[in-house]
């Protein structure tokens, strides 16, 4: 563990750092605390902006027109760009990009074409359709949506929930079981389909306590597709489905780590300047230790973090070490945004205040891209089997 | 939403609660509003329905107390949009929830 962050690095989070004081923040007063989008000439605004700073599509490869940044810089640019009232969601807004539909690199030509460079170029929406009624934490399992063939067409019947974003997306990667290509993880098959297509149905947008965030309940009945649907290999798409939540968890730990920075600079400055009993609230000792242990929390998530992003950047293997970095910042998140609003009292539970909307959100980032539970089993079964060496003995 | 139609007036707005949510209004030819009061609101879905005494004779409103006011605003005029084709009559020409929903 350890490494120094570059000359580079240090510069792209401070660009980022302004950008979010000076261009996003500003607009926050006009809107409604609870809201996670722009207007589109807004977004369109602020989108000029970031890639005139060459920070637009972080985590595109160069080839493809992005930045093509490494994990551990995405992952210190993750923690700047959530420090704002939205930020767990969307990285200012979209304004650094759509989320990265990273299986689309491996697309055919004809499918970047069709699908992965609009959204490149933010012309189009994409949805990821994996979680189902039957369970998330086990996809493998858990799926019962099928594919079956229809000469050379597939036909898609199912049903899909927690999909975020379906309700206005242009088309979805779907994962569905293709029965005689094997069973379990091997049997599942994934297929780039449109959203208009006859037979898939937004059923209804899941509320929920996150803010501003739109997950949905999708029906597939008879849906049909053409072969050239299929995105990568038949029977493969559990494989591409993990290999993208497992980097994933990486900059999904390192938002939630952003935001409960902020939220400790809050707590921070609040108790030097707020009196009670006569004297500053940092000037109490019950205060002075909760600052000190949403300090000590942080520096050792963000360390555990950056560690998993350094070993992915290194080709070593890494998924027991994001399944140990996720739980700790969720938790850790969780529980400083906590202190941070029982030392600003009263205001901390309002809206005038961001603090509120952390709290609830990091609520599900303790479920969300792997639960607690599930990261701990995955740790459990890698140290068991030997697959993964304790710290202390390399 | 599961509330009656009432008529908008005053008497009937003033129990309406503080608190966020949701609200439709329509008029004789149909539903012509479906808007929220959010986290900015003054005095919540009684004060954004407030706003709507005097506008027009004869409009009527429902209303719903809810948390998630924004993805069940949302889920209304994307629904309304499946159904009629158009968004609601306050959203024309405005930054309105895009997307279509079908429940079934």
């Amino acid at each position: 563990m350890g490494f120094a962050v570059t000359e580079t690095q240090r510069t792209l989070v401070e660009n980022v750092r302004r950008f979010v004081r000076t261009e996003i923040i500003p607009l926050e007063h006009e809107l409604d605390p609870d809201e996670s989008e722009l207007s589109a000439p807004v977004l369109a605004g602020l989108v000029a902006k970031t890639k005139q700073m060459g920070l637009y599509n972080l985590d595109v490869p160069e080839e493809l027109g992005g930045v093509g940044a490494d994990t551990v810089t995405r992952t210190l640019l993750a923690m700047e760009m959530s420090q704002h009232r939205a930020g767990l969601y969307s990285p200012c807004y979209g304004a650094f990009g759509q989320p990265d539909m990273a299986q689309l690199y491996e697309a055919t030509d004809e499918q970047k074409e069709r699908y992965l460079f609009p959204i490149l170029r933010g012309e189009k929406r994409s949805f990821f359709a994996l979680t189902e009624p039957a369970g998330g934490s086990d996809p493998a399992r858990a799926i019962e949506t099928r594919a079956k063939r229809d000469g050379s067409d597939w036909i898609i019947n199912g049903n899909k929930t927690f999909i975020s974003g379906a309700d206005t997306a242009d088309f979805g990667l779907v994962f569905a079981r293709t029965g005689d290509q094997g069973s379990g993880r091997d049997g599942i098959t994934c297929f780039i389909v449109d959203a208009d297509t006859p037979g898939l149905t937004v059923r209804r947008v899941i509320h929920t306590l996150r803010s501003g965030h739109y997950p949905t309940e999708l029906v597939f009945e008879d849906v049909r597709v053409p072969a050239e649907a299929v995105l990568g290999e038949i029977g493969q798409g559990f494989s591409m489905a993990t290999e993208r939540l497992t980097k994933n968890r990486i900059p999904y730990s390192a938002g939630c780590l952003g935001v409960a920075m902020m939220a400790h600079r809050m707590a921070v400055e609040y108790a030097g300047t707020r009196s009670v009993f006569g004297s500053k609230l940092a000037e109490h000792e019950g205060i002075q230790w909760m600052l000190v242990d949403s300090e000590i929390e942080l520096r050792s998530a963000a360390a555990l973090t950056l560690d998993a992003a350094e070993r992915a950047d290194s080709g070593r293997p890494f998924r027991t070490e994001v399944a140990i970095a996720k739980i700790v910042a969720t938790e850790t998140a969780g529980r400083v945004v906590d202190r941070a609003i029982q030392i600003h009292g009263g205001y901390g539970v309002t809206k005038d205040l961001p603090l509120e909307r952390w709290y609830r959100e990091l609520r599900i980032r303790r479920i969300g891209e792997g639960s607690t539970e599930t990261q701990k089993m995955i740790v459990s079964r890698d140290m068991l089997k030997g697959r993964y060496t304790s710290w202390i003995d390399r | 939403m599961t509330k009656p139609w009432t008529a908008l007036t005053a008497e009937n707005v003033a129990p309406v609660p503080a608190s966020v949510g949701v609200f439709e209004i329509a008029d004789e030819s149909g539903l012509i509003a479906i808007d929220f009061a959010g986290g900015n609101s003054l005095f919540g879905l009684r004060g954004a329905l407030q706003e709507w005494l005097g506008t027009s004779p004869g409009l009527s409103f429902r209303y719903e107390r809810t948390n998630a006011y924004l993805s069940r605003y949302r889920e209304l005029v994307q629904v309304f949009t499946n159904e009629t084709g158009a968004v609601p009559r306050n959203l024309t020409g405005v930054d309105a929830p895009a997307g279509r929903i079908r429940p079934n």
